[in-house]
């Protein structure tokens, strides 16, 4: 009891308050102890459900795609079944260099445009700088598919409106890896910010300390401190753009032969798997689980690669 | 900024010190400045003539059918007559729809990663689930339309019926592709992004606070509740904002398995569109009106987009003020 | 599971190595041609391209079985043609890529028509018909196509172009109503709704299909032929392509829609269920070579103007066939050696082989599940490809073979 043993000392109210909690905590103790038994089964049922979609896909995609993978699968170009041969459907050669070559060429600009422009963002405070986040915000948000109508009605059709004229080159690889290339270096750019900024400032100052300007500095401080951040999010990035199927859908074209110049039309795996997802041929509807799971495995190679190369960089700086 | 004591034998009139100097003030360096901003300029040029060529495009569109695009009800190409409320509210459920299992589920399976789960399953779920967030939608598609349909079909959609007595919302025949369909596929992609994200937030929570509100006699669930998630607000909000962007925009995967039909849906079980299903449809064989009028559903689908955005936003606002005062 | 990190670090490189070599060595030894033959006299003095060239087509997917087969057929017998592949886009946006100049022909089953032009031209342009030329290149017929659980039955449903009309209205909306029920007095039909399978891309298909309603049933279909998507029933499925019809079809219970019949011969499935269709005769013909070559036969001068083939007379006739056609520039818009790439293709695949066993388009055709072009069709496409011009104004077909 507050008014405490010793007669004469007044009650403290801090005292008394909390024997009342404690009297209240202590009633409460077995209400709240099931609450929290119930909410935390309930959490581990969320992860349960979770988890039983994501291993359904993945074993629907092994059961139904590994039997697909053999040595003609990776390098025979494709054929389309016939009422007479109602099997033979060749291989995805021409997917495979296809992806490599638009999503190659892709990268080659949008990499570079994303990390300068990161590193604006990151070293920038202008107004111009917020602006730039905020866009390359929404382009994130976008959904694909208007990418693949701007590069069409850039690229492929032509432009010829308000005195600027672009020739239309027709269906092209460049084509897929203009949307393509659009499309990653929003992304490549706010995550290339994160990563710069990361660097500690000391380390810039030491720089400035040493006589070097911010171009240099940028480049031979910043930028190599940042590497593992920015390898991860390009090969993030990137590894989003091989799965892309929206920007691409009208603006390759196709091609049934191994192609790899880009101004042909040319095929690649996620178109490979949409049209042979909903093409007549049963054979081919199929086939297209053994492309889905090569294309997941790719992606899946890049994204474990990325995380394990930065960890690497990481580790020999200690 | 550094610089030398003048010696006594640098008498030239371009002293390599005022060059340095030059280079040394805070707005100096011009090459470095020059590259970064024409590249920065390249890319928001590029979004410039990007965004703009879409309202522009569609402008022929709202001079057609002004602002009836947004609430009538008939989309014909043959009559050109663009109404696309349907359409939007076949976008708007299946987001609904998406949302509202990948929020308790992606939430909770978060929640259950970080606090409930030894370090090396923690370790292990954690780069799993990252690793399925890759996973292209074109895969989700795949899979929504050769499996997971015609198990809706023959017995998901009949058990939904018999609940309701074949009354709203369970009312068409089951039909496999349908709204439900898609926001399901939609649900299936939209969760990992939203437990590896929330997962993140939750994780940077300081261990401290959790610890002294177990240490003050909080039971798990009081300290998850009253500290772990309102902290880790930002972020999930943040998750769930990119998630509800992606699922409204998803093209490829919807397009596979709702049906495409863009009358406005009864029930779950009907079929329906989406905006994006719509643009991807109907765009390559469009006259240039119709261009026009996907153009303007391509606004409709960035506004909304915004929109949400803009909501996220405000609710991580509230609660990073919240924070600051407490 | 701590590993040394140089082991770990081997581990990942070799790993990379492996995957990125594999992803690319691989396919690029691939051998993109097969054998070619040798000797075909046929081919030798008339397809055999001197200069290499490249050209791509995309439209009606009426014809994209044909188009596959045929492509690699006539690719693997010449080696300086490429042909990118044949894009199944729907006979709409196979008008709207030609009148963009991105493909050298389209494919579409109704030939484009002045109007097509003029609404779906590059703003600006103004483009008139006589400045393309329609080729035919393939006979077909569109199949109705149904898949009833448990209707047990040996023989095809019946059904007239009334009871289609109303169907596809909406005003018959259960299998076993009394349209149905009339026409096939000895089935047990279900009491379930009918789902209506359409098309929800602008397809030649559809002009077909329903024109044949028009002209069978105009009573019940008033509205005119057409390319744009039909306006479904409540719960009706729209299919991207006749690919997608036939897929919803196979996948949807109680459901009926009009498919090409190649694709019903492709998926064994939808086989069970493809109605018979009474024709002008008034006799119930299910689809088949014979019913549509006797529907062709029915009307020997067709024309790019009177090109319908539906609703003819004939007791064996099927009344739901259709030509398909290439669209291509009169004057060609790319280079010389690509001119006659194409005119050299279509002229190929618009003929049967010669008697010496030689194998040319329609042989393909027939294999695939459609009927070889008639004889005096063969003719017109030759007649129509010899129209051609190219950079100089110069007929680019020149062939001996008769």
């Amino acid at each position: 009891m507050t008014t405490g043993v010793i007669e004469g000392i007044p009650p403290d109210p801090i005292l008394e308050r909390r024997e009342m909690v404690q009297r209240v905590a202590r009633k409460t103790l077995g209400r709240r102890i099931l609450i929290s038994r119930g909410m935390v089964a309930l959490s581990g049922t969320a992860l349960i459900l979770a988890l039983v979609p994501l291993f359904a896909i993945l074993y629907s995609l092994v059961e139904k795609g590994l039997r697909w993978w053999s040595v003609e699968f990776f390098t025979k170009v494709p054929q389309f079944p016939s009422l007479i041969d109602p099997n033979a459907i060749g291989g995805i050669s021409n997917a495979i260099i296809g992806s490599l070559v638009i999503d190659g060429i892709a990268a080659l600009f949008a990499i570079p445009i994303g990390v300068v422009a990161g590193l604006f963002l990151a070293e920038s405070i202008s107004k111009f700088a917020s602006m730039l986040r905020t866009t390359a915000e929404i382009m994130t948000g976008l959904p694909s598919i208007l990418l693949g109508i701007f590069a069409y009605q850039m690229i492929v059709i032509g432009f010829d409106e308000w005195g600027v004229k672009l020739p239309g080159i027709g269906f092209s690889g460049v084509a897929g890896s203009f949307a393509i290339g659009v499309l990653m270096i929003p992304v490549i750019m706010k995550a290339s910010e994160t990563a710069l900024r990361g660097v500690p400032t000391p380390i810039r100052e030491a720089g400035l300390a040493l006589g070097a300007r911010r171009g240099v500095i940028a480049r031979k401080v910043v930028i190599p401190t940042a590497l593992p951040g920015l390898i991860t999010a390009v090969l993030l990035a990137f590894s989003r753009a091989v799965g892309e199927t929206a920007p691409i859908l009208w603006v390759i074209g196709a091609s049934n032969m191994v192609e790899w110049n880009p101004r042909k039309e040319m095929a690649s795996m996620p178109l490979q798997i949409f049209e042979s997802a909903t093409s007549p041929y049963v054979a081919l509807r199929d086939e297209a689980w053994g492309i889905a799971l090569f294309l997941v495995f790719v992606v899946l190679v890049i994204n474990l690669g990325s995380r394990l190369f930065a960890a690497w960089l990481q580790r020999e700086r200690r | 900024m550094a610089e030398m004591p003048a010696g006594p034998a640098l008498a030239t009139s371009e002293s390599p010190l005022t060059e340095d100097a030059k280079r040394f003030s805070v707005k100096g360096d011009s090459a470095h400045w020059g590259v970064l901003y024409g590249v920065s300029g390249l890319f928001a040029l590029i979004c410039a003539v990007f965004i703009v060529s879409i309202v522009v495009s569609s402008i022929p569109a709202w001079r057609h059918s002004g602002l009836s695009i947004i609430y009538g009800r008939v989309w014909s190409q043959g009559t050109n007559s663009f109404g696309a409320l349907p359409i939007i509210a076949g976008t708007l459920c299946t987001t609904a729809i998406a949302l509202f299992f990948a929020i308790p589920i992606g939430v909770g399976a978060a929640l259950a990663i970080v606090h409930l789960l030894p370090d090396r399953l923690r370790i292990l779920l954690s780069s799993l689930v990252e690793l399925l967030a890759a996973v292209p939608s074109v895969v989700y598609g795949l899979w929504g339309l050769l499996v997971l349909a015609p198990w809706f079909e023959k017995t998901v959609e009949p058990d939904l019926a018999s609940i309701t007595g074949g009354k709203f919302p369970f009312q068409a025949p089951p039909e496999g592709v349908s709204l439900l369909l898609a926001g399901c596929v939609l649900f299936v992609m939209i969760l990992p992004m939203i437990v590896a994200l929330s997962r993140d937030a939750i994780a940077v929570v300081p261990h401290d606070q959790f610890e002294g509100a177990l240490s003050v006699g909080a039971t798990k669930w009081q300290v998850l509740r009253k500290v772990v998630l309102p902290g880790a607000r930002t972020g999930i909000v943040g998750a769930i904002t990119l998630a509800t962007a992606r699922a409204l925009g998803e093209t490829v995967a919807v397009a596979m398995v709702i049906g495409l039909n863009p009358l406005f849906p009864p029930s779950l079980f009907s079929t329906a569109s989406t905006l994006a299903s719509t643009i991807a449809l109907q765009f390559q064989d469009a006259t240039p009106l119709q261009v026009a009028a996907l153009g303007a559903l391509a606004l409709i689908l960035m506004a909304m987009t915004a929109i949400v955005n803009w909501f996220g936003r405000r609710l991580v606002r509230g609660s990073a003020s919240r924070a600051a005062v407490t | 599971m701590r590993m040394h990190k140089t082991v770990r670090l081997a581990l990942t490189t070799i790993a990379v190595v492996v995957t990125a070599l594999s992803m690319v060595a691989v396919p690029a030894f691939a051998r993109t041609r097969s054998a070619r033959v040798s000797g075909d006299p046929y081919l030798a003095a008339d397809t055999q391209l001197a200069t290499p060239a490249t050209i791509g087509g995309a439209g009606s997917t009426f014809a994209a079985p044909l188009q596959n087969e045929a492509q690699a057929a006539f690719t693997a017998r010449n080696t300086n043609a490429t042909i990118n592949g044949y894009q199944a886009v729907g006979s709409g946006t196979g008008e709207s890529d030609i009148l963009k100049k991105v493909v050298d022909w389209g494919g579409t089953d109704v030939p484009m028509s002045q109007t097509d032009i003029s609404s779906k031209e590059p703003s600006g342009d103004n483009y008139t018909v006589s400045q393309f030329l329609e080729v035919p290149i393939g006979l077909g017929g569109v199949a109705i196509s149904y898949n009833v659980p448990g209707l047990k039955v040996k023989t095809p449903l019946i059904l007239t172009a009334a009871v289609l009309a109303k169907i596809y209205a909406g005003s018959v909306r259960f299998w076993n109503s009394g349209a149905i029920k009339a026409l096939n007095p000895k089935v047990a039909l279900p009491d379930r709704r009918i789902i209506v399978v359409a098309r929800a891309d602008s397809s030649g298909t559809t002009y077909i299909f329903t024109n044949f309603l028009n002209n069978a049933a105009a009573t019940v279909w008033t509205s005119l032929p057409s390319k744009t998507p039909l306006t479904l029933p409540p719960d009706g499925i729209a299919g991207s392509g006749n690919a997608g019809v036939a897929a919803d079809i196979e996948n949807t219970p109680d459901s009926i829609g009009y498919v090409e019949y190649s694709y019903v011969l492709l998926n064994p499935s939808l086989l069970k269920g493809v109605a018979a269709i009474v024709n002008e005769s008034g006799k119930a013909v299910a689809p088949s070579a014979a019913g549509i070559a006797a529907a062709a036969a029915a009307k020997p001068n067709v024309t790019a103007t009177d090109f319908a083939i539906v609703w003819e007379p004939g007791k064996a006739t099927y009344p739901i066939a259709g030509y398909t056609w290439a669209v291509i520039w009169r004057h060609n818009q790319t280079s010389d050696a690509e001119g006659t790439l194409l005119v050299k293709y279509l002229d190929w695949l618009s003929h049967s082989g010669s008697a010496n066993g030689t194998i040319a388009g329609q042989d393909i055709a027939v294999q695939q599940g459609y009927v070889a072009l008639p004889a005096s069709i063969q003719a017109l496409a030759r007649r129509t490809l010899f129209q051609v011009t190219g950079s100089n104004g110069q007929a680019l077909l020149t062939t001996t073979a008769s």
